[in-house]
């Protein structure tokens, strides 16, 4: 594999490009650490200490008791805004709402079962489990497979 | 939650009030008929006066279900227990407007028949939307598959 660095006035924003002759696992995932190592982070807040959090450690956010928070592999953080602002700002080819309280990230998804009640389950990394509601199933899927394709 | 089965039960409302008075004009225009069983309109003073509380009765089990809906998107009931209490709300609001404007406890037959085609539709329609649930939740679960696969 090549690096290399070049500078040029014609970039005003510092560009990274990915190369490859075709699109393979390969050229994905290295597309996907580089975007997620130089993507934005949240700002979130824990026991009035403000945190700053990368998304791609993100594994949920969720809304409870008229607060939104996020959960990470380090615990839960509080943030300020509302889900329907955060669903907006976040990566939509990484990041799916799946309830009309819950967004997840499609990386930390482990698996999915139904029962035999028809109760859709998720389980996410760090043995979280959470519910998924029936219409928004067929989104999750089509946020698969733009993700993928991406 | 409740707002959302507040704006869906007047939705209801209406858009069944709408669809009724359409069947009237239709029903008056071609045969000068106004859709009601004698019994009932016996009770009220006047034909207007018994269409409009039968209109109401209609408006109202419309509501019902469009209010009851909200149930189908509690995602931590199972699918299973959703369609049980939508079933319990609608049909006891059902048969209540159906007693009341078209006396079906007076025929146990029928109602028994209501009863049984109303229990086969929604046995019916859950089975189908589990088997499509199911599906997609196996797809979704292979190409979890794949990205983990990639990602090792």
């Amino acid at each position: 594999m090549k690096i290399s660095l070049k500078i040029n006035q014609k970039y005003e924003i510092p560009e990274i490009h990915v190369c490859g002759s075709e699109n393979n696992a390969e050229i994905r995932k290295l597309y996907h650490t580089v975007k997620e190592a130089v993507e934005e982070s949240l700002l979130a807040y824990q026991d009035k200490e403000a945190v700053s959090i990368r998304c791609g450690d993100v594994i949920r956010i969720f809304s409870a008791n008229k607060m939104v928070y996020l959960e990470t592999s380090d615990g839960q953080f509080r943030i300020k805004e509302r889900l329907y602002e955060m669903e907006k700002k976040l990566d939509k080819t990484r990041f799916v709402r799946i309830s009309n309280s819950e967004i997840v990230n499609l990386r930390k998804i482990q698996r999915m079962d139904t029962s035999v009640t028809g109760t859709i389950k998720m389980y996410l990394q760090n043995d979280i489990e959470t519910y998924v509601a029936r219409r928004y199933v067929s989104k999750i899927k089509a946020a698969f497979e733009t993700y993928m394709n991406s | 939650m409740i707002k959302n089965a507040f704006i869906r039960g007047l939705n209801s409302f209406m858009y069944s009030i709408g669809i009724t008075l359409t069947i009237l004009c239709i029903c008056f225009m071609g045969s000068n008929h106004i859709p009601l069983l004698p019994e009932f309109a016996s009770r009220f003073d006047n034909t207007i006066e018994a269409f409009t509380v039968q209109l109401i009765l209609i408006g109202l089990s419309s509501a019902s279900l469009g209010a009851g809906s909200v149930v189908m998107e509690m995602e931590r009931l199972s699918l299973l227990t959703q369609s049980i209490i939508y079933f319990i709300i609608t049909a006891f609001v059902w048969g209540l407007v159906g007693c009341y404007c078209w006396g079906l406890h007076k025929y146990p037959l029928t109602m028994l028949g209501v009863g049984c085609s109303y229990i086969i539709s929604y046995t019916i329609s859950w089975i189908i939307q589990y088997r499509i649930c199911k599906k997609s939740v196996d797809e979704i679960n292979r190409k979890i598959n794949e990205l983990q696969m990639e990602g090792a």
